[in-house]
């Protein structure tokens, strides 16, 4: 194999590798934005009043299912 | 017998030309670097032969173990006197379109006394409906109960806490088990100092290239790595969608805790360094929905990264303590190498790549490296393929694998970690379900 082939390959991957790692980059930066919108939003919710909730006849009301509580374990004690 | 032993000539022979060729490129680096005489270049290329040979030797190391572990395993036949009752756990929020068939997929054991339970976590959808449908037709086999949204920790934890069950099997809602899964994992319980069994996790939808990556990823990667880890006994991640657990060793380690983002990972560590041991079954086999599109990828392994890392941060205090247990001590730092060491350096080989190619004219090494590297993929690839019976086209995705997924996988465990430095808020990121199992 000679040497232009080698430094073509070597662009080759070095372009794939580049690419990857700005792509992952873009895709945090937009994971970012994103969850920073949701925050925003979620305080802008938080102090508007909230809607009065819409009677409901009763009759037509489904059968709510109890939730059974969570039963929890005692706290975790590590041995030492 | 014949044929199993010709394709086994086959395989090893694959293997070794693989390594030859891994060997004689290795050897290609080696003396193209003893030609350079820039001071830089030479400092960079010690650097770069000091990672290929960590990463060698880490690859070599885990395909050793991985094998004696095979091996161990291979005689192995256990026949069970009597069948202890397994509690089946799915915890399950928002998981209307995969949740029946996860079920059906649980009911489906082939194994005499067993129940499932399905932990709905305050679904705002369809969840809790559907699996009490189902309720008529498994009868008090399957047990459905609901609960104010508390996480999966509290879920689970409310599951266990009703089981029945002498063992418990804790799953996902979105996987699906294989029918001889309970039989294959109960047997390594007839051993008393067993405590968990960790079962080996498989992408079901291979519908594009981002999911066939990610299922060579949890064959050769993640199923790699806890096959080597199983030899000592000592395995770091009992994977969520797989884990057998005697309920008494559950409840003496207080359950799932809620307070990292990889409540597995906890609970394995805690055990771990409670001396407890933990076995790996290959054909306990749990099929699950692999993210699709990049987006919900990068949410997975933001996720995953963080919560390992919270994990290890937990525990940080057992690294100091070597003479405790020393194998859960090197288990303990083999984790602290894979989730920040081996970003770390291969971000620095990069780096390493772009100087040594513009500044010193050493493109070769570059493309010599990368090819090194996926040789070495490729052997781990072809062997995991082989002992597992997989699809042998998944090895030529290693070229892909080494030269798109891994930087971009390094990249967001980069990022997460750097957000976890700096404690960045975040929260719970659920994957949307397509209902491909």
């Amino acid at each position: 194999m000679n040497i232009e082939l080698y430094s073509l390959l070597a662009t080759l991957v070095l372009v794939a590798t580049l690419a990857s790692v700005v792509f992952a980059f873009a895709s945090y930066m937009l994971f970012r934005i994103r969850e920073h919108r949701k925050l925003q939003r979620k305080k802008a919710s938080v102090h508007a009043p909230a809607p009065a909730p819409a009677p409901t006849p009763v009759a037509a009301a489904a059968p709510i299912p109890e939730p059974a509580r969570p039963r929890f374990f005692k706290p975790y004690e590590p041995a030492n | 017998m014949v044929r199993r032993i010709l394709q086994g000539l086959v395989i090893a022979a694959t293997i070794c030309f693989f390594l030859g060729l891994a060997a004689a490129i290795y050897f290609d680096i080696y003396l193209s670097l003893m030609v350079v005489t820039d001071a830089f270049l030479q400092v960079a290329g010690a650097i770069f032969f000091v990672f290929l040979l960590m990463l060698i030797f880490r690859y070599a190391t885990l395909l050793l173990m991985a094998f004696l572990q095979h091996l161990e395993t291979v005689g192995e036949t256990v026949d069970l006197k009597d069948y202890p009752m397994v509690t089946m756990i799915l915890p399950a929020h928002n998981e209307g379109p995969v949740i029946e068939s996860s079920i059906h997929g649980a009911m489906n054991m082939d194994y005499p006394a067993f129940e499932v339970m399905v932990v709905d976590d305050g679904s705002t959808d369809d969840t809790y409906e559907r699996a009490c449908k189902l309720r008529q037709m498994y009868g008090s086999r399957l047990t459905v109960i609901t609960q104010p949204n508390g996480g999966k920790s509290t879920a689970l934890n409310n599951g266990i806490s009703r089981a029945r069950g002498e063992l418990v099997l804790c799953t996902d809602a979105d996987s699906k088990l294989e029918p001889q899964t309970l039989r294959e994992a109960v047997k390594h319980f007839a051993d008393p100092e067993v405590a968990a069994v960790a079962g080996n996790v498989k992408i079901a939808n291979r519908l594009n290239m981002l999911t066939r990556l990610q299922a060579l990823e949890y064959i050769e990667g993640l199923n790699l790595i806890r096959s080597a880890q199983a030899l000592t006994r000592r395995i770091t991640v009992i994977p969520g969608p797989i884990g057998v657990f005697r309920k008494s060793v559950l409840e003496e380690m207080g359950g799932y805790l809620s307070d990292t983002f990889a409540e597995d990972c906890d609970l394995t560590l805690r055990m771990m360094i409670a001396g407890k041991r933990i076995k790996y079954e290959a054909n306990a086999i749990a099929w699950t929905e692999a993210p699709e599109k990049v987006e919900a990828l990068f949410k997975q392994r933001y996720r995953w990264g963080r919560g390992i890392l919270q994990a290890l941060m937990k525990h940080r205090a057992q690294l100091w303590k070597p003479t405790q247990d020393p194998i859960a001590w090197l288990m303990l730092w083999n984790m602290v190498f894979e989730s920040v060491a081996l970003v770390a350096m291969d971000f620095c080989g990069i780096g390493l790549f772009f100087l040594m190619a513009l500044s010193g004219g050493l493109s070769s090494l570059v493309f010599l490296w990368w090819t090194e590297l996926t040789i070495l993929d490729m052997v781990a690839a072809v062997y995991c393929i082989a002992r597992e019976k997989e699809d042998l086209r998944l090895a030529f995705y290693a070229i892909l694998y080494r030269l798109f997924f891994i930087p971009f996988v390094d990249g967001m465990r980069f990022f997460a970690t750097l957000d976890e430095l700096f404690n960045v808020r975040m929260g719970w990121f659920t994957q949307q379900r397509m209902g491909r199992i």
